[in-house]
């Protein structure tokens, strides 16, 4: 490698570290001092026929100005609120509000990587620890560079030496005769890790959804914002993620995700039906040496009663083990009694089955982070 | 990283047109980046390695942004330096990166021959690096944070340099080194007294006059001694020299912040 490839990958890594500087003072997770100065630019650009704005944040630094710095609001005489520019006129009361559509312009401020960044500080969420360890998306380190700083148990001797040998030489400090090396402190050289990213992983989440005629729209609604919340979050957990939608009523079938969000049917709840179709998927399509799954099922918790027995059953013998995670949502009820999630968290207990109530929007942070929480 | 031999070939190609046409350059080192690469060379002000600071990843952002929406492309980006580097874009088809080259040796016979710029450091790339390791070795020192809150201070003023510092010498050199603190062991002011015998002292020097004619020396020596006796053009200069430091002699940083160079273009 060349002096100036060598220099050149120097300098990528060190903008990374810049730049997420740079993004948490934004953020207003460190140096909140410098906030003030933060003032937001934007870039029009498009996107096929669509004006979009694209916000670029800027800190301004303080300093001097040259030239006449004239007038400007907030200088010379007046008490807050006086007008500025002289005395209040009074308008005519003419015209019309206007007729003409304004340029809307929409913004694209985040991509989904950096939400799910937000979301995973705001919760606090773990990173998740995938399970079997060939299947990881992982970072490896390994200690493979030279660092500049670092614990003496790992100076790297021979580097060491030839620095503090080179320094004396230059210095003409260096005795043939009397070939001693003293390093010191700048000299100094130590082993350091360099982080490699693994890449194959393999990921799978399952959602599965009650459409029996008690869930409407607002159900839906909740279902969907959490959703894609957990999407977001778990995207940024793995390389690859598959999705696989699975509704029912009375009897189950997996849909695209079109049809997830859309559908609504009527009928009865058959819950067990979605579980033995989600467990016969599985083990069809993902053997759980190799993947690591994920099942959401969110319903209002009316089932049938004498269906209850058989979900659990399913649950026991042919999901959890073989799952990374069992999260079972209930949205509130509009007719029913609600009871699934009190009858299941009594008949299992288990590491990897959570439960939690979503009734409204704002509980849908406290789910996330039931479900989440646990770094699964 | 070297370019491909097509690149190479119109390189020596380009180059004999250059001396043809009468340009005197310094060697022109090429290299080929992606677009990403590009970008984060650009952020830093165009050089490879620089000390390590957040408004680079601003600088970043920035122009990602406006790359990935499409609204500019660096297609050219060249340094002051011996020999000079200059980078062309992976993307770029072939006759941009004809005209990309042959417009950066024009760059180089400019920096080399013109009157502001041929006074201009050329190892600017060297000095950069070693800012940026010194910078580095200083914030291990003394913390991240405090180095970059100095260095958030330091670029703040960083527009008050004199850009002309390269051809014209505003003050002589030996006035530079005279400092300020010295002056405090200079003699004492003593105001001019009419003889008189003891007794009569009091009468013919009154205390009041003499403490008045004190004052009226001490304010024309203070006005002798303005200090800097001239204003300054270069705050950054002046405080490097005479800012009383804190943490250890660190008084070479500012100096990361003093630097002009590189061309850049996009459009």
């Amino acid at each position: 490698m060349s002096d100036a490839e060598l220099q050149l990958q120097e300098g990528v890594s060190k903008i990374e570290r810049d730049h997420s500087r740079f993004r948490s003072i934004v953020r207003g997770r460190i140096k909140k001092d410098l906030r003030k100065y933060i003032t937001n630019s934007e870039m029009m650009g498009k996107k096929g026929k669509d004006l979009v704005s694209i916000p670029v944040p800027q800190i301004e630094l303080p300093r001097f100005r040259f030239g006449r710095n004239m007038g400007g609001v907030g200088s010379g005489e007046g008490e807050v609120g006086d007008p500025v520019g002289g005395q209040p006129q009074p308008g005519d009361g003419q015209g019309e509000a206007g007729d003409q559509p304004g340029e809307h312009a929409l913004e694209v401020e985040l991509t989904l990587e950096e939400l799910a960044k937000i979301l995973g500080e705001e919760l606090e969420l773990p990173n998740v620890a995938p399970k079997g360890q060939k299947t990881i998306v992982t970072q490896k380190e390994r200690y493979k560079t030279i660092s500049r700083q670092g614990p003496e148990s790992l100076r790297h001797f021979k580097r060491t030496y030839v620095r503090a040998l080179r320094r004396q030489i230059a210095l003409g400090l260096y005795d043939p005769k009397n070939p001693r090396i003293i390093p010191i402190k700048e000299d100094k050289r130590y082993k350091s890790w360099q982080i490699t990213h693994v890449p194959e992983s393999n990921a799978v989440i399952f959602y599965m959804m009650d459409v029996s005629g008690s869930m409407g729209d607002e159900q839906k609604e909740l279902v969907r914002t959490t959703a894609f919340w957990i999407d977001t979050w778990l995207r940024s957990q793995y390389k690859r993620l598959e999705s696989r939608y699975i509704t029912h009523d009375a009897a189950a079938r997996e849909v695209d995700m079109e049809t997830f969000y859309r559908t609504r049917e009527s009928g009865g709840t058959a819950i067990s039906s979605a579980y033995r179709l989600c467990a016969d998927v599985v083990d069809d399509q993902f053997p759980s040496a190799n993947w690591n799954i994920y099942v959401f099922h969110f319903s209002d918790g009316d089932n049938l009663l004498s269906d209850n027995e058989h979900c659990f059953r399913i649950l026991r013998e042919d999901l959890l083990p073989k799952l990374n995670l069992f999260c079972y949502g209930q949205v509130r009820s509009l007719y029913g009694s609600g009871e699934f999630k009190r009858k299941l968290d009594d008949a299992i207990q288990a590491e990897n089955l959570l439960t939690a109530d979503i009734k409204s929007k704002d509980e849908i942070y406290d789910a996330i982070k039931i479900f989440l929480g646990k770094g699964k | 990283m070297n370019i491909p031999h097509e690149l190479d070939d119109l390189k020596e190609e380009i180059k004999a047109h250059a001396i043809d046409c009468g340009l005197d350059f310094f060697d022109v080192v090429f290299e080929l980046c992606t677009y990403d690469q590009i970008n984060q060379i650009a952020s830093l002000g165009g050089f490879p390695t620089r000390y390590p600071h957040w408004r680079f990843g601003m600088d970043y952002e920035k122009i990602g942004k406006s790359y990935t929406w499409g609204l500019s492309k660096i297609y050219e980006m060249v340094i002051n330096n011996d020999p000079c580097y200059a980078y062309l874009m992976t993307s770029n088809p072939l006759v941009d990166q004809k005209l990309v080259m042959a417009h950066v040796y024009a760059h180089s016979d400019f920096f080399k021959n013109n009157a502001f710029f041929s006074h201009t450091s050329r190892k600017a790339i060297d000095e950069m690096a070693n800012h940026g390791a010194r910078v580095r070795a200083h914030a291990e020192r003394f913390g991240h944070e405090n180095v970059e809150d100095f260095l958030d201070c330091c670029l703040s003023i960083e527009n008050l340099i004199d850009i002309h510092s390269m051809g014209i010498r505003r003050r002589g050199e030996a006035r530079a080194k005279t400092r300020f603190l010295e002056q405090s062991e200079e003699e004492p002011l003593e105001v001019r007294r009419i003889k008189a015998k003891d007794y009569m002292d009091r009468f013919i020097n009154p205390q009041e006059f003499i403490a008045a004619k004190r004052k009226e020396l001490e304010d024309a020596r203070a006005k002798q001694k303005r200090f800097p006796p001239e204003p300054e053009r270069d705050v950054l200069l002046f405080l490097l020299e005479y800012a009383p430091w804190s943490p250890g002699s660190a008084r070479s940083w500012p100096s990361s912040a003093r630097r002009p160079t590189t061309s850049r273009r996009s459009g």
